[in-house]
């Protein structure tokens, strides 16, 4: 690719990303639904102490939200992320979704959603300004599988405990946005309940099968191999995921838990379990103050053949100040210990000291 | 004088079940029910319903931040301060399980919202003239 034609192939990605969201506004325009456009972004600095320092600022994801009301029963939700790698600009759909609403609280919803498979992934997104800390946790970068595309039952709300359920059947990890290379859908089944306000309490489960262990874009937004180097298993893996997720946010206190088992299984080297837990307790003081301390834990076992052998730990300490709804700041200082299973190369211990800008426009 | 003491009677008895919320009152548009427990209207205001059991969708409306109403109203309602109401809906609607709600400025505004938007509902202060037909008594139990 010559220099010249970057740019322009920049500029028509540019063009492409924000014509989707003004396409669905102008449509339901024509129609005089809601439409609402929100944005929201971040910036960051980091300062890290392992081998040696280094500083350096970021500019983080920015998301273009547009919902709109298309008719009495049907909504339709997009978001579109713009982020940074190799270098260059990549936009990217992250959600893009029509929802049905049938009866009562309950929807059948088509197209790139989030798979609701644990409190995190179902609720923030890419939204910077709504998460608890600066990251999300580890096994994000994982075994989580982020994406689905296809078909989802939902219902929400539902009795005293406002129960609720979520179905989804879709193209699964070896798959992309537009086909579908293994030929098996993925299944995810969650459930969650809300007894009290600010509280909720779910199970999931995810079922896949990737016939080539090569994961698409719906295994999350980087590589899940990212710390492996060596040779790559080319067989299949039966991949099979449960999570447990406690969230309460209230006026004072806040609490999230979210803990992972996963299992994978292939014909060389049989069945490795793996597992993760993240922890987050927050105190606001004087409603814009929130103090707040964290743990996350993630140990893929020696045998996975899909992440492949990897041990962190990470302890974080932090503080978030949220200048109004659209606006806050949260600066951690974290403590990272990271062992590489058997393509290890020792122990390597991190302490980062870290900023965190999120807004909403 | 005892169809007086009756009628005066049976007022007190009316004003003791139902509780508006304070000086305001719960307005909706073909939304099945015309009484609602103070509870469930929170819950109703808090995003808890899709649609009616009528079919119709559910259409919240609210005073804006512009509104002379609507500290109180969000103090009331969701127990939050404003901030933390915007902060709530702005979630929720990010979500993806609600709709967003609508802003208004007025009473005025609110009130003909409501009447031209069947499974709309709303709040505005008791002192306007709203027709009886909108009107849903809040009961505390």
């Amino acid at each position: 690719m010559t220099q010249s034609t970057k740019p322009r192939m920049l500029i028509t990605r540019i063009l492409l990303l924000i014509s989707v969201p003004l396409f669905f506004s102008m449509l339901v325009f024509a129609q005089k639904p809601e439409t609402q456009l929100n944005g929201f972004g971040h910036l960051e600095f980091t300062l890290n102490q392992q081998d040696e320092t280094n500083s350096y600022f970021t500019i983080g994801e920015h998301d273009f939200f547009v919902t709109s009301k298309l008719r009495k029963n049907v909504s339709f939700l997009g978001e579109y992320v713009f982020r940074f790698g190799s270098g260059s600009y990549w936009p990217s759909i992250e959600r893009s979704l029509i929802k049905f609403n049938y009866k009562g609280n309950h929807n059948i919803i088509a197209g790139k959603i989030h798979t609701p498979i644990n409190y995190w992934n179902d609720t923030y997104h890419h939204g910077r300004l709504f998460f608890p800390t600066i990251d999300r946790p580890m096994a994000f970068s994982y075994f989580i599988p982020l994406h689905t595309l296809g078909l989802q039952l939902q219902g929400q709300n539902l009795g005293k405990l406002n129960f609720g359920y979520d179905v989804v059947v879709g193209n699964g990890i070896q798959s992309t946005d537009v086909t579908q290379n293994d030929p098996q859908f993925s299944v995810t089944a969650a459930v969650h309940i809300k007894p009290v306000d600010n509280l909720r309490v779910g199970v999931a489960y995810n079922k896949d099968y990737l016939p080539t262990n090569t994961p698409g874009s719906h295994s999350g937004h980087q590589p899940v191999y990212q710390h492996y180097n060596g040779p790559l298993y080319k067989g299949a893996i039966d991949f099979q995921l449960g999570t447990f997720s406690l969230a309460y946010f209230g006026d004072k206190f806040e609490f999230l838990s979210e803990s992972s088992m996963n299992v994978t299984r292939t014909d060389s080297l049989g069945q490795a379990n793996n597992f993760s837990s993240f922890v987050y307790s927050g105190y606001r003081l004087k409603d814009q103050h929130v103090p707040f301390i964290f743990a996350d834990y993630i140990n893929v076992a020696h045998n996975d053949l899909y992440t492949h052998p990897l041990e962190v730990i990470k302890f974080g300490l932090g503080y978030k100040f949220e200048y109004n709804h659209l606006i806050n700041v949260k600066t951690i200082l974290e403590y990272e210990s990271q062992l590489h299973g058997h393509h290890d190369h020792g122990v390597h211990n991190r302490i980062g000291f870290r900023v965190q800008l999120a807004y909403g426009f | 004088m005892r169809k007086v003491l009756a009628v005066i009677l049976f007022f007190m008895v009316s004003q003791g079940s139902f509780a508006q919320f304070g000086d305001y009152v719960v307005i909706g548009n073909n939304t099945g029910f015309k009484t609602s427990t103070k509870n469930n209207a929170k819950a109703i205001f808090r995003g808890k319903y899709s649609s009616w059991k009528n079919g119709e969708s559910v259409t919240i409306v609210l005073p804006s931040t512009k509104s002379e109403n609507v500290v109180s109203v969000v103090s009331q309602v969701y127990g939050l301060s404003v901030k933390g109401m915007q902060k709530f809906w702005l979630e929720q609607v990010f979500q993806g399980r609600s709709n967003a709600p609508v802003f208004l400025e007025t009473d005025e505004e609110i009130i003909n919202y409501v009447k031209r938007n069947p499974g709309a509902i709303g709040i505005v202060r008791s002192s306007r003239s709203v027709p009886q037909s909108l009107v849903i008594q809040i009961t505390e139990q």
